[in-house]
């Protein structure tokens, strides 16, 4: 071959990995046949457990689903695999959801993952103050530094609703994004003025003396309401309704089951979460509940229209299954 | 040596770390025992500094737990089949990915190093490539394979491919001057040109390339298990982030770092006996 | 990669016909292959481009694009001082060289994101972090290559420097660097492309600007024309750093040759 036919023909495959990739996107509607293994990417937090606990308890194999889980970062990375039918459901805070759902995302709730405790004892998150700089309430945030796990996160959205609930102007806020373990050294070194954490950091910055002065999600968030979600994605649905059906059922029983017993949700967050026992013991308990509840998320996106988060409305009715 | 891509005023030989000794030296460092021993005294010492700061509350509590903690998780872990379970995942697929590095960058590198024009054309798009960080393209592994080996693999050859690449390149550039006329002018048969110019020209970059990719594919490996959400050490990584567990987080950073120290070194296990003519092996040495 | 054939004899239109031809023929069969396409995350090429303009000519210029080239230059500068220096020291002395290695290929082999809260911890919020992990990400290349270049002297040089009775620095300055440079340059210039790279793992954490930020911000809040107009920006910064780097090299590579020349020692 002539080096003009190699370059052609590299220009060609080139082109053909190119033109194979814009294809990609439907992969969500094939369907599947039973006992096919279905994936769940579940983000390593508390509020999941269910997910685990239907794993371990057998609530997915009565229902004759095999199902496997997925430690995954964040929604960020879940969604593009949902959409894609590498994985089969996804887990996300609302706030996550919400934003791809606005952005044209294909993408449904279809179970309650936990929603939000009214009293603000049993609220797992907390706007913790470093020391000696004078912050008591969240208007005094103005002008400082919080550190949030990510931006545009529930942890940001609720701080930044919060410093705004309180008569302060979250625009004059600075928030930046590191992971949570970061956030107490970052604080107690000055690097930033306050943090927004949550379980089993909330528990710790506690039992260090830090100063709580706000609990973001029991204040800013509607009661009781859905907090996370388990979800899929639209052409999954359209071709695999009974899986949805059985998987929703599944973990609705096991929320239930968590509601009723922590202990089980210690059992599993040590197992998957490698979160020690005795940790889990001070810890404050997210509340689990099988109630996905259309109007909380409908009262989040509200929340995060007037901070700027979202750039539009978000149609919730057609964000949930059923 | 380490990362060498370019080179041009040195003679024909890949630029491994093996130069020669300057002179014979009968000092302590000069022993191979005495290096070992300097060796480890440096890390002993490191640690005893880390586990001093550490205790001693130079670090903010709950930052960077002592060093003889970390150590016992670390112990801790080699007990673990999860921990072996992840780096098997991690190793699999960086090697996996190595190999197709090596399908891809070969005829690639032929091409380039011998096709003046396909050199010319495909320089702008390999360069415009080369420093876009995989971090940037987890979205597009995703979305393409999932959280899954695929996505690693695509990352891993996206990310590690370079340095074979261009040592290859160097390397086939080299016999297509001189060695070539020669082999022409003295009508070897084609089997003699590939067995006598054209391996041994070669041989000693494509190693230097392949260990350098080696050790990125390792890198590119944890990270993308840290944020993609493959299974591997990086994932282990995360989860112990999320949980606080910092003395496992560490253990598992240093097991991350481990593992690339030990791929660099078996790599350049491999060299040895394949390229024990070569002067750059001849004289022994490391570093 | 970047040693071009000088353009004499053939004429300069064919040349760049052959440089531009891949590179016009992929955007445009992307525009091409994008142009209808209706998937979330291949928008229209057209769309990319335009979110590229609105963007990166405007307030992200200067908002994202000048920090980050700043902690860039910094974060090389001292990658690149360092690494040359420390790699001189190490490179004189064997007993140093056996002391430091296993940290350095420990260090050298640590996936750089665990290095963020490190950072975090001794340099606090701000550009000087980003500037740390960008520098200790990248130093590793340019201090490896400079340990070799200095360690593989021809040893007849050694004998001469002896015989000459150079002082250690006149050494340094007329026989060591000048020919462990070709070696050294080498390292520069994977110590230049790691850290556009380290750009954004640097940028992950506690940042409020740069590129980094924007592509990973983009990213988790499901802005895609974004994403891909930040890698196309990432890219683009990365290859004309690379040609302002390989201007750099030939000019100083050539001026050592003509140095070498003149002392002699390059014989």
């Amino acid at each position: 071959m002539t080096a003009r036919q190699w370059s052609a023909t590299l220009a060609a495959l080139l082109v053909l990995v190119l033109a194979s990739g814009c294809g990609v996107g439907r992969g969500s509607a094939v369907e599947l046949g039973p006992g096919a293994q279905i994936k769940v990417g579940v983000i390593p937090v508390a509020d999941f457990a269910p997910i685990y606990i239907a794993a371990e308890e057998g609530y997915f194999a009565d229902e004759g689903l095999n199902v496997k889980t997925q430690v995954m970062q964040n929604a960020a990375a879940i969604a593009p695999s949902v959409i894609n039918g590498q994985l089969q459901f996804g887990t996300a805070a609302v706030p996550p959801f919400l934003g791809a759902v606005q952005k044209g995302l294909p993408l449904k709730a279809v179970a309650n993952g936990t929603s939000i405790a009214a009293d603000p004892a049993k609220d797992p998150s907390a706007l913790v103050a470093g020391p000696g700089n004078g912050i008591t309430r969240p208007k005094d945030l103005e002008g400082r530094t919080v550190a949030v796990n990510a931006l545009s996160s529930i942890v940001h959205v609720t701080a930044a609703a919060a410093v705004k609930a309180d008569g302060g102007d979250p625009a004059k806020v600075t928030f930046v994004a590191m992971p949570f373990p970061d956030m107490l050294p970052a604080l107690a070194r000055g690097a930033v003025d306050a943090a927004s954490l949550v379980e089993p950091f909330h528990a710790r910055s506690v039992a260090e003396g830090a100063r709580v002065i706000a609990h973001p999600y029991s204040k800013v968030l509607q009661p009781n309401g859905t907090f996370t979600v388990v979800f899929t994605a639209q052409p999954f649905i359209e071709t695999n309704p009974g899986i949805v059906e059985k998987f929703a059922r599944a973990v609705d029983r096991a929320s239930v089951e968590a509601a009723r017993n922590p202990q089980k949700v210690g059992a599993v967050l040590a197992k998957y979460g490698k979160l020690p026992p005795e940790v889990f013991a001070r810890i404050r308990v997210p509340m689990y509940s099988d109630k996905l509840d259309t109007s909380a998320l409908a009262s989040t996106g509200e929340l995060m229209r007037g901070l700027g988060f979202l750039p539009g409305s978000v149609d919730v009715e057609s964000a949930v299954w059923k | 040596m380490e990362m060498t891509t370019q080179i041009r005023q040195l003679p024909a030989q890949a630029r491994e770390g093996t130069g020669r000794r300057t002179a014979p030296r009968r000092s302590f460092a000069a022993g191979r025992t005495g290096r070992m021993a300097l060796g480890a005294g440096t890390v002993v010492a490191v640690m005893a500094v880390w586990e001093v700061l550490a205790r001693s509350g130079a670090f903010p509590p709950g930052s960077i737990p002592p060093a003889s903690a970390v150590l016992a998780e670390f112990i801790g872990q080699l007990g673990t089949l999860g921990f072996w379970e992840a780096l098997w995942n991690t190793v699999s697929v960086a090697l996996l990915g190595l190999l197709l590095i090596v399908v891809v960058a070969s005829p690639l590198a032929l091409l380039i190093g011998l096709v003046r024009p396909v050199q010319e054309s495909v320089w702008f798009v390999l360069e415009f490539l080369k420093p876009i960080p995989p971090v940037a393209l987890i979205p597009l592994g995703l979305l393409l394979w999932g959280p899954s080996p695929g996505m690693k693999l695509f990352l891993i050859v996206m990310g590690a491919i370079w340095p074979l690449l261009t040592q290859l390149i160097y390397g086939i550039r080299e016999i297509n001057g001189v060695g070539a006329e020669m082999a022409r002018s003295y009508r070897l048969g084609r089997w003699l040109t590939v067995s006598r110019l054209v391996v041994p020209s070669v041989l000693p970059f494509a190693l230097t390339g392949l260990r350098i990719s080696a050790s990125i594919a390792v890198i590119v490996a944890v990270v993308t298990e840290m944020i993609g959400g493959a299974a591997g050490l990086g994932q282990n990584i995360v989860v112990a982030q999320s949980a606080g567990a910092l003395a496992e987080m560490y253990a598992l950073i240093l097991a991350a770092g481990l593992l690339g120290l030990a791929i660099n070194a078996g790599f350049r296990g491999l060299a040895k006996p394949l390229l024990f003519w070569h002067p750059s092996i001849r004289q022994e040495g490391t570093l | 990669m970047s040693t071009f054939p000088s353009t004499r004899s053939r004429g300069g239109i064919r040349l760049i016909l052959l440089r531009a031809w891949l590179p016009a023929g992929l955007v445009a069969a992307w525009w091409l292959a994008s142009a209808s396409s209706t998937s979330l995350y291949f928008p229209p090429l057209q769309t990319i481009l335009e979110t590229l303009g609105a963007d990166w000519a405007g307030p992200s210029f200067a908002g994202h694009l000048l920090p980050s080239i700043g902690k860039f230059l910094a974060g090389f500068l001292i990658a690149a001082v360092a690494g040359i220096f420390l790699g001189l020291v190490i490179g004189m002395y064997p007993a140093l060289r056996a002391a430091v290695e296993p940290i350095v290929q420990f260090l050298r082999s640590l996936p750089p994101p665990v290095l963020l809260p490190v950072g975090l911890l001794v340099f606090g919020i701000g550009a000087s972090m980003n500037i740390a992990i960008i520098a200790f990400g990248a130093v590793w290349p340019t201090l490896l290559n400079t340990i070799d270049g200095v360690r593989s002297l021809d040893p007849q040089l050694t004998e001469m420097t002896r015989s000459y009775r150079l002082t250690r620095a006149q050494k340094i300055r007329w026989v060591i660097l000048p020919n462990a440079s070709p070696q050294i340059f080498a390292g520069l210039r994977t110590t230049l492309q790691m850290a556009i790279i380290l750009i954004v793992v640097s940028e992950m954490v506690a940042s409020t600007n740069g590129i980094g930020y924007y592509v990973l911000n983009s990213q988790q809040t499901f802005a895609v024309p974004q994403t891909w107009a930040g890698t196309l920006v990432l890219g683009a910064l990365g290859y004309l750093a690379n040609l302002v780097f390989i201007r750099i090299e030939g000019y100083v590579l050539r001026w050592q040759a003509g140095l070498l020349a003149i002392t002699g020692s390059g014989a």
